[in-house]
């Protein structure tokens, strides 16, 4: 039997060994390793670039990694803190300036001087100055090679424009007439639930609008030498204050977050749907429309601008190629990017992009043609016919594709002659588009090494207005504080002396050393005094050699380590510098946000007893006999082993505005159900009920808490004519306290820890709503690199945790029932 | 005598009462536990239904809960299954999926192994410090993982381990704080005769520990292996901190890219998402015995 069984688990095996074997074999090559290419939409167009590439220079073997927008930087830092950079780096511009300036970036400036003397190279003159030079870093080298220009628009549906008695080939051309015109097209419906709104200020995945907004009244984030934050000037009020009141005047936080949620996007297009009038975007919307099929009349303009003043565009949205430091290939990542970036690789890229349509729109006309000839069998030939001229329009439209907008002069009149879209909307909207980038000046978006942190207050400012948390006033200035906090840490860095590592270790040490001697010296009355007891003295350490291996490497230096820089300010690239309290003290007394993670984390242990409850009934009913137990045990229990990032991707749908739950309330005449992860109120509930779905997994626990409760007890007690509830109440409460001293104690550790949730679902927000103290830690040590400021986190965390756990400890001696 | 008839009477009237009551009191459970099971499953089943869904059929309004492609007819596999075959495409799963489980083998193995050791000397064998250190084990359950996280990322870089599968295993040859006092408290329960005897037959510790101890703990061996196969199965943040490249990839983090990544492909992304569950759910379907009865034996009270 037992033969059997292994022999199947053999074969099982089998495959994964051949593939790991297969995956060592293959070397000798040059690997390249290149991130950033974005494998959704264009897929099928790099892969055809990789592959031209891999032909032309048979000794480089490609290799594709993260294009993560979430992540992708953290990756790169470890990657070059770790030794293991990619060669090649693509990215959205949007965080250029913070990554330029860490000192993690290779200078391109020999690589394009070698350039100059080549056909194909990539010369400085074919780009336009403003693109050009926002890949400049701040000590004048160039840091990156632009590709895709990506100007932000404002794209407009004209049937909407029509239908309101406005004139669609007019599109607003000031802020003021921007405001008037999204008034009269947001629409409410009997209920006052906004059914259009009149304009989305914020483009998707658009982290930075207020410093787009302020460069547009011509003020800046950061002073010229990049010291001093200006979101306390006039510019940063007025850009604020307008995008609170635009989102006001089309029907407020609930519908602009409603409709946010939807535009990101789970497969609805609410501007060609008509259900957004106007929308700030880049040009991708071309692409929708070619996607879609769409017979929506969009029009493209550039975003109005404040009175008196010419509209501008942000270059945060451009592709760039980087090369990493510690790259191991540079010369053969230079031939990649001049490669991918020049004419010739764009041209292969928009060959295999269109091919691949083509087939998509067939493959999607094929199934729709399936579908009605279903329908007609059916005796449904008027969705038949719908879906004929469905599958019609699929074949005429889909399969084309549009050259999008190159950086490089050159390649962009190239593109421009061979790909000419066909689609009467798309052409005519392509050649306004290519006009306005002509036009519109480039503001490059500033390069601070704390641009991250930038980003990341502009938004929290916008958030703080818009729930009406703070003023406007009150909200930048709060920002400016924080980030000119954290510029002055960054350029003053320097006054603090370096980290005496030397000492620090020596005294940990003699600390360590000093513990175990009185250790030794307390445990003097079981000292070996025979052969037997030393023997066991020998085995006993030979037997726990492995824990306190692991101990010493992996929990204390990491301790006393993470301790140490504490104390520092430290971001792994630079070597560490002895703050003192500074971390601590910041903490404390200087860090709303420290404060807020705190709270959000202390709800969701309130929220914990519910949790518990939930278990113990599902542990109560699974505790009986009846028939099907082991499927019950095992739905209950599903949630519990979903693992997280699947529970969390599951959820994300489940809990959209329009999703199962939100269908569910209003059939059961809830009509203005909450949009939870977009709703600050909500979004902690939210994550509370995805908690209680997983309750499941503290079933375990109790069952075997209940079966291990003696059955006379309860004998007794129905002879004594306890009833089931009184019986609950006086035998199963009290004998099963210890386990709900465990599951607290545990409970809490567990609740610290939520990340995943926060990471996948809602990135902390909506108004740090969702930021929990790990994820705030995280952020601090690989979005911010503040290594010194997120271990002071840990400490402070290992503090709390402790002391919950020994007020519980106390606590429980009251309560707690041992036998 | 006709006060006993009436009692008779009366007591037959009262055990088919009881009778009824029990029936009843069978069927309101039955239908709890239905309700209840129901309403845990239902995301769950959404999972499901949507893996085999495509973009337009998602977001229909009134949800439908059989997709699109099992109404048709004839009923094409290709068409069922596209969102698996389009997700293998777009993503190394079989690559993922052998890292996945070479990584929680790994664990599985090197936690068992070590942690029983360690709970051996704890239990069974008297040596000096020994209550001193034990406390110590019993401390740092208390130690977040965060504390540890940056410098633990600056060994394994050291030790040039960075983008490889190793950080992700490596830890658990030390044993588990956790399930080393899960099997200590278990090896206490054991007769302490049976190692006696063994003592005087000659038996080494190591010996002992291998063909006595460990075969009597099984079901608290099982408890230990499920949960550090649970853990390893579902970790994310250590993946998500030390691999950057998609080959190293283990499906939890894999997932979490695609997301980001690709944040149009839902149905693909439920289908991933469902692969990556059904392992779990097998185990534990066949395993919920030990898992309860682990728990219960381990008796953590004292």
């Amino acid at each position: 039997m037992s033969i059997v069984r292994g022999g199947i688990c053999i074969i099982f095996l089998l495959p994964f060994c051949a593939l790991h074997v297969a995956a060592a074999e293959r070397e000798e090559t040059t690997e390249l390793h290149v991130w950033g290419l974005n494998m959704g939409y264009p897929r099928a167009g790099w892969l055809a670039v990789v592959a031209e590439f891999e032909r032309r220079r048979p000794e480089i073997d490609v290799i594709l990694g993260p294009a993560d927008r979430g992540s992708d930087l953290q990756k790169l830092l470890c990657g070059v803190v770790g030794n293991a950079p990619p060669d090649v780096f693509k990215r959205e511009a949007n965080l250029f300036g913070d990554i330029a300036s860490r000192g993690i970036l290779m200078p391109l400036d020999d690589f394009i001087e070698a350039d100059r003397s080549r056909e194909d190279g990539l010369h400085e003159n074919d780009y336009k100055p403003g693109v050009w030079e926002s890949c400049r870093g701040s000590d004048g080298h160039m840091y990156a090679v632009p590709e895709a220009t990506n100007a932000l628009f404002l794209a407009y549906n004209k049937d909407v424009f029509r239908e309101a008695g406005l004139d669609p080939e007019r599109p607003p051309r000031d802020w003021q007439e921007w405001q008037d015109y999204a008034r009269r097209l947001t629409l409410r419906d009997e209920n006052g639930r906004v059914r259009r709104i009149g304009t989305m200020i914020h483009a998707p995945y658009m982290e930075d609008d207020l410093v787009f907004y302020i460069a547009q009244l011509g003020g800046n984030v950061l002073s010229a030498d990049g010291r001093t934050c200006l979101l306390d000037g006039p510019e940063a009020l007025d850009a604020l204050t307008f995008i609170v009141e635009t989102i006001q005047v089309t029907g407020g936080r609930r519908a602009f977050d409603d409709f946010a949620k939807w535009q990101e996007g789970l497969g609805t297009w609410p501007l060609g749907q008509g259900h957004v009038a106007m929308s700030v975007t880049g040009h991708s919307v071309l692409g929708e429309i070619l996607r879609r099929g769409s017979e929506a009349d969009i029009g493209m303009a550039p975003v109005p601008a404040p009175t008196g003043r010419k509209p501008i565009t942000t270059s945060a949205r451009h592709g760039l190629y980087l090369i990493p430091t510690r790259a191991r290939h540079p010369d053969e990542a230079w031939d990649f990017i001049r490669f991918a970036a020049g004419p010739e690789g764009q041209i292969v890229f928009l060959e295999a992009l269109a091919e691949d349509r083509a087939q998509m729109a067939e493959r999607a006309a094929k199934q729709l043609e399936q579908q009605a000839r279903l329908a007609e069998a059916r005796g449904d030939p008027s969705r038949a016919g719908k879906l004929r001229d469905k599958a019609q329009a699929r074949r005429q439209w889909q399969g084309e594709t549009y050259p999008g907008f190159r950086a490089n002069a050159k390649t962009q009149r190239l593109l421009q002659q061979k790909f000419i879209p066909r689609h009467p909307v798309v052409s005519a909207n392509y050649k306004r588009c290519a006009e306005l980038i002509q036009e519109m000046a480039f503001v490059p978006i500033p390069r601070s090494p704390v641009y991250a942190v930038i980003r990341d207050e502009c938004q929290r400012a916008v958030d703080r207005a818009l729930y009406g948390e703070m003023s406007p006033k009150e909200a930048l200035l709060d920002a400016d504080r924080r980030v000119q906090e954290q510029l002055d840490a960054y350029f003053g860095r320097e006054r603090f002396p370096l980290f005496p590592w030397r000492y620090a270790w020596s005294t940990a040490v003699a600390i360590a050393g000093a513990a175990c001697l009185f250790f030794w010296w307390r445990s003097r009355e079981e000292r070996a005094r025979t052969s037997l007891q030393r023997y066991e003295n020998r085995m006993g350490l030979l037997f726990i050699s492995p824990w306190v291996i692991g101990f010493v490497v992996f929990i204390a230096g990491p301790m006393l380590f993470s301790l140490a820089i504490s104390f520092c300010n430290y971001d792994v690239i630079h070597p560490a510098r002895f703050a003192g309290l500074e971390n601590y003290a910041f903490m404390l007394f200087n860090d709303p946000l420290f404060w807020k993670s705190l709270w959000n984390t202390a709800f969701m242990v309130l929220a914990l007893p519910l949790g518990m409850s939930v278990s113990l009934l599902i542990a109560v009913l699974l505790n009986t006999k009846v028939r099907g137990m082991r499927v019950y045990r095992t739905l209950f229990y599903l949630p519990a082993v979903t693992p997280a990032i699947a529970a969390a991707v599951l959820w994300y749908g489940l809990l959209n505005p329009d999703g199962l739950l939100n269908v569910g309330l209003r059939r059961i005449g809830i009509d203005n159900p909450p949009s939870w992860l977009g709703d600050a109120r909500w979004s902690k509930p939210a994550i509370v009920i995805m908690g209680i779905w997983g309750a499941g997994g503290g079933m375990i626990l109790w069952l075997a808490g209940l079966q291990g409760i003696p059955k006379q007890l309860y004998e007794a007690a129905s002879i004594d004519g306890a009833g089931r509830l009184r019986q609950f109440r006086s035998i199963t409460l009290p004998m099963l306290t210890p386990y709900v001293f465990f599951a607290l104690v545990t409970g809490v550790i567990g609740v610290f820890q939520i990340f995943a949730q926060a990471l996948v679902l809602t990135r902390g927000g909506p108004a740090d709503s969702t930021l929990f103290y790990v994820y705030y830690l995280f952020n601090n040590a690989f979005r911010y690199f503040k290594m010194g400021y997120a271990s002071a986190m840990a400490w402070i965390l290992f503090l709390i945790v402790l002391i919950a756990t020994l007020i519980q400890w106390r606590l429980s001696r009251q309560w707690v029932h041992y036998e | 005598m006709g006060a006993l008839r009436v009692k008779r009477k009366h007591d037959a009237r009262r055990a088919s009462a009881r009778v009824l009551v029990a029936l009843s009191r069978t069927t309101l459970l039955q239908l709890a536990l239905l309700l209840g099971s129901m309403l845990f499953a239902l995301p769950f089943l959404w999972l499901l239904a949507t893996s085999f869904k495509q973009l337009d059929e998602i977001f229909r309004d009134p949800p439908t809960w059989i997709p699109d492609v099992f109404r048709q007819r004839p009923i094409v596999l290709s068409n069922v299954f596209q969102n698996f075959i389009r997700a293998a495409e777009f993503i190394p799963f079989w690559t993922w999926l052998w890292n996945t489980f070479y990584v929680t083998a790994m664990n599985v193995v090197g936690n068992v192994t070590a942690s029983s050791l360690v709970a051996f000397a704890f239990a069974r064998i008297r040596w000096r410090g020994r209550d001193a250190v034990f406390i110590l084990v019993l401390a740092t359950l208390m130690l977040p993982q965060q504390v540890t996280m940056i410098p633990q990322f600056l060994i394994y870089n050291k030790l040039g381990w960075y983008n490889t599968l190793k950080p992700l295993w490596f830890g658990a040859l030390f044993g588990s704080a956790f399930h080393i006092f899960l099997l200590r408290q278990f090896m206490l329960t054991l007769p302490q005769d049976l190692i006696d005897a063994a003592k005087i037959d000659g038996c080494g510790y190591l010996r002992i520990w291998g063909q006595i101890t460990l075969p009597l703990m099984k079901p608290a061996l099982a408890v230990v292996a499920i949960q550090t196969f649970r853990g390893a199965w579902n970790n994310f943040l250590g993946p998500y901190i030390y691999i950057n490249t998609k080959s190293k990839m283990t499906i939890a983090l894999g997932l979490q890219w695609f997301q980001s990544e690709q944040g149009r492909m839902y149905g693909e992304m439920m289908a991933t998402a469902l692969v990556m569950t059904l392992p779990i759910i097998a185990l534990f379907f066949f395993c919920q015995r030990y898992m309860i009865r682990g728990i219960t034996l381990t008796g953590f009270k004292a």
